[in-house]
């Protein structure tokens, strides 16, 4: 049945009519005022191509990608690599006896 | 009623608009949350076998739990590997956050630095549970930073401990905060999620204006990345598990609590090395852990401070970058040095790096 337009329908009725379609919740997306100037982009499966360019142009994009970077990312850690190490080893020499402190009673008792 | 049936999580998960360009950085959320249902999974089940009395703690885990308890060592391994695969997401989520921008959504950013603290101090009273020398230890070390405290610290102290040491009170206290803060943890991860976050929807790599346009519905697309990203975690998630559990582990506290022996390196779980080096560093202890609490604390300030370095110049801000990548170096020194015992040169690394740590958030203020 067609309704009356709707300038002439109650106020209540508008009402009850809007709070209906609300909550019968129709699904999702569904029961509300169309939106403009949003737009909906899709893809079909059949154009989908994740491989596209994995040999010929991903190489030379990743290599683009890392050279620009490099030397933001690199220079710290290699200098946090550089003074572990460092501190390592001269942790390590606190530990063992100074050669050369000994050197002298080496060299009298023969042993140089 | 419509309010709710948009916003219901399952419902904003299948048709949130998600940028279509977020790289696998953006994994860390779900992964974040996969982890903390496992976490809560295996932490009831262990509790329904472990005591929590300081005569029986340390048998009921490393006896009952492990060797007579179905699965028991099973459910142990992945409660221990959970907590460490946890902070590793954590990080790797605030590194994101922080490189790209996120602490310009101020609700977001500052409910993420609340869970991040929740979860140390969870991390910090799960750790005590087992009983082990260095539960104990580092208890007491931890416990004993709230005596610098001015005028209330030594009680501050007693009534943390429940007593006048580490001791069966503390323990029970632990045991029943452990329990109770990963629900307090959930509720602020929910309204990080579900009512901060589901704004706007996720942040993107190039930030700024294209955020507002080039978005996709969450399900099917991020369903399936989400799900692939915990596919690849899960062969090195079972690999701590099944076949490396003690990887992480520290061989001191599978020797019994002892408060008359010390051990030699008394040190945190690796996620909290570079916190234990900064309070290391400073010589008066009431300005270790000062240093300690504001090297988690300064997450908060980032909004109020950092907002204009942010806004559409992220590809231009080189000092930005760099100074990214210097202050993590410095925090993973830093963790060498919070691992390492207090001797040259470890101590004026310490020392030089926890400048370090702070400068870069200091150069940026200003």
């Amino acid at each position: 049945t067609r309704s009356r337009c709707i300038g002439s329908q109650s106020r209540a009725v508008r009402f009850l009519r809007k709070t209906k379609q609300t909550m019968v919740h129709k699904g999702l997306g569904q029961g509300m005022a169309y939106v403009r100037g949003i737009i909906y982009y899709s893809v079909s499966p059949n154009e989908l191509h994740p491989f596209r360019g994995l040999l010929t142009k991903a190489p030379w994009n990743a290599l683009r990608r890392v050279s620009e970077e490099f030397f933001r990312v690199v220079p710290p850690f290699a200098g946090a690599y550089l003074i572990i190490t460092w501190g390592k080893e001269a942790n390590e020499k606190t530990k063992r006896k100074d050669p050369a402190f000994f050197e002298q009673e080496a060299a009298q008792n023969g042993e140089l | 009623i419509y309010f709710f049936n948009r916003n219901l999580p399952l419902l904003s998960l299948l048709d949130l608009g998600t940028p279509v360009n977020i790289s696998y950085f953006w994994n860390f959320g779900s992964l974040l949350g996969l982890f903390c249902g496992v976490q809560i999974f295996s932490g009831v089940l262990l509790s329904m076998h472990y005591q929590n009395s300081i005569e029986m703690a340390f048998f009921s885990v490393n006896l009952s739990i492990q060797n007579e308890v179905f699965l028991g060592w099973f459910f142990h391994n992945v409660h221990s590997s959970g907590a460490s695969f946890f902070f590793v997401f954590l990080y790797c989520h605030l590194f994101r956050g922080l490189y790209y921008g996120g602490f310009n959504q101020i609700n977001i950013w500052m409910s993420g630095v609340t869970i991040l603290l929740f979860s140390m101090a969870l991390a910090f009273l799960g750790y005590v549970l087992p009983w082990g020398q260095m539960s104990f230890w580092g208890a007491t070390v931890i416990t004993n930073l709230f005596s610098a405290i001015p005028y209330v610290g030594e009680d501050v102290v007693h009534v943390l401990w429940g007593g006048y040491g580490v001791a069966g009170p503390t323990l029970n206290r632990f045991f029943s905060l452990h329990f109770l803060v990963p629900f307090l943890m959930v509720m602020v991860a929910f309204f990080h999620v579900f009512i901060f976050l589901h704004v706007k929807g996720s942040s993107n790599p190039l930030g700024g204006p294209i955020n507002q346009f080039l978005k996709i519905e969450f399900f099917p697309y991020f369903v399936v990345k989400d799900f692939f990203g915990i596919y690849l975690i899960f062969f090195v998630f079972f690999y701590f598990c099944l076949l490396n559990p003690r990887l992480l582990l520290d061989s001191e506290n599978f020797i019994e609590a002892n408060s008359l022996v010390t051990p030699v390196h008394i040190q945190p779980e690796w996620y909290f090395l570079s916190s234990y080096a900064i309070l290391r560093s400073i010589p008066n202890k009431f300005g270790g852990v000062v240093a300690l609490a504001f090297s988690v604390l300064f997450f908060y300030f980032f909004p109020f401070f950092f907002q204009n370095l942010y806004n559409n110049s992220f590809f231009n801000n080189n000092n930005v970058k760099f100074y990214f990548w210097f202050w993590l170096s410095s925090a993973i020194v830093l963790c060498y040095v919070g691992a390492s015992p207090v001797e040259y040169p470890w101590v004026s690394i310490g020392i030089v790096f926890t400048f370090f740590y702070f400068s870069g958030f200091f150069f940026l203020l200003f």
